[in-house]
């Protein structure tokens, strides 16, 4: 395992616990935009370029822009 | 249950699940190796037989060519069920001015505007150039798809819903959609008559290396890409003209 790949789970470990435990659901979203890019630069560190751009576009854009209008529309402030 | 008792369900089921795992986790196969013939097996023979560089999209495309339409139907159906759910909740349209058309009206344009603009053209290069040499390169129908679909975000970001609304024609993205859902099967479809075995490779292979190789690998991955781009704009003009919506609730 490379010093790359250690710093990578250890981010992924930190803001995946992070999501869980931030209370406001926009801040949840906007870890778990992060908590996706950093999956998409893990799964190209370990040589899976094709699954780290379909994680780049669902995960940080599709997903983050759906649960904002969602959270929007409920209007949940917060 | 009063909190003692739940504190020591959690405790001990906790304790119980954590030994597991860990006690599981000892017999994991050590790091980065991997046992699997299957996937030796395709390295070895994939460029040989099919003229691909890339072996996902050889798998997806050709060897695991059915799994992929079903993948693709699951797609079209959860993008068909945002769409129903969304025409039970049409309210009048009533116009509101957003923040960008007032601006507009000033007389202003800024950065945080053309921006956007900028990087549309930069996404849908990038969505287009991915869906293209899905066969080369890592990429592939789905990747370039969902990226080139994300790009009408940028022109929500940079000039606004009403642009949205006024630049981008969402039925004829609907039955884009369809058409390329409908492709893929067609073509597997048109496989199963003319070789007898459904998704079949009929195509020629053409040359290794070359935009258009693979032989039918190429074209369902344009289906594929003509499907999840146009399903993802129409996700993207959906949800963000629910902002809007929101605003009427409000006003």
């Amino acid at each position: 395992m490379s010093l790359l790949q250690v710093v990578l789970y250890v981010f992924i470990a930190f803001l995946g616990a992070a999501a869980v435990f931030s209370k406001r659901p926009v801040n949840q979203l906007f870890i778990y935009s992060l908590f996706g890019m950093m999956l998409a630069l893990l799964f190209f560190v370990l040589h899976a370029p094709d699954v780290a751009l379909s994680e780049i576009a669902v995960g940080t854009l599709a997903v983050p822009i759906m649960v904002l209008v969602a959270l929007m529309k409920t209007g949940d402030k917060t | 249950m009063n909190l003692r008792v739940r504190t020591w369900v959690y405790v001990t089921s906790a304790v119980v699940v954590f030994g597991v795992l860990l006690y599981a986790s000892g017999g994991l196969p050590p790091f980065g190796s991997f046992s699997g013939a299957y996937t030796d097996y395709i390295l070895r023979v994939a460029t040989v037989e099919r003229s691909v560089l890339n072996m996902p999209t050889a798998i997806n495309f050709d060897y695991r060519g059915f799994d992929t339409l079903g993948e693709e139907f699951i797609f079209f159906a959860s993008v068909s069920g945002v769409l129903l759910l969304f025409r039970a909740l049409k309210t009048k349209a009533v116009r509101y001015p957003e923040p960008m058309e007032s601006e507009r009206s000033r007389g202003q344009t800024g950065a945080i505007r053309l921006f956007p603009v900028g990087l549309l053209g930069f996404t849908a290069a990038l969505g287009m150039d991915l869906g293209a040499h899905g066969q080369l390169t890592p990429g592939g129908g789905f990747q370039g798809g969902a990226i080139f679909g994300s790009a009408i975000a940028c022109v929500y970001l940079g000039l606004g819903l009403l642009a949205l609304t006024k630049l981008t024609h969402r039925s004829t993205f609907d039955m884009l959609e369809a058409f390329g859902a409908f492709s893929f099967a067609a073509l597997g479809g048109a496989a199963l008559l003319i070789a007898g075995s459904f998704l079949q490779n009929v195509m020629p292979l053409g040359q290794t290396g070359a935009t258009v190789s693979g032989g039918t690998i190429y074209f369902l991955s344009c289906a594929v890409f003509v499907e999840i781009a146009c399903g993802f704009a129409v996700l993207m003009i959906v949800f963000l003209r629910q902002t809007r919506e929101t605003q009427e609730d409000e006003g």
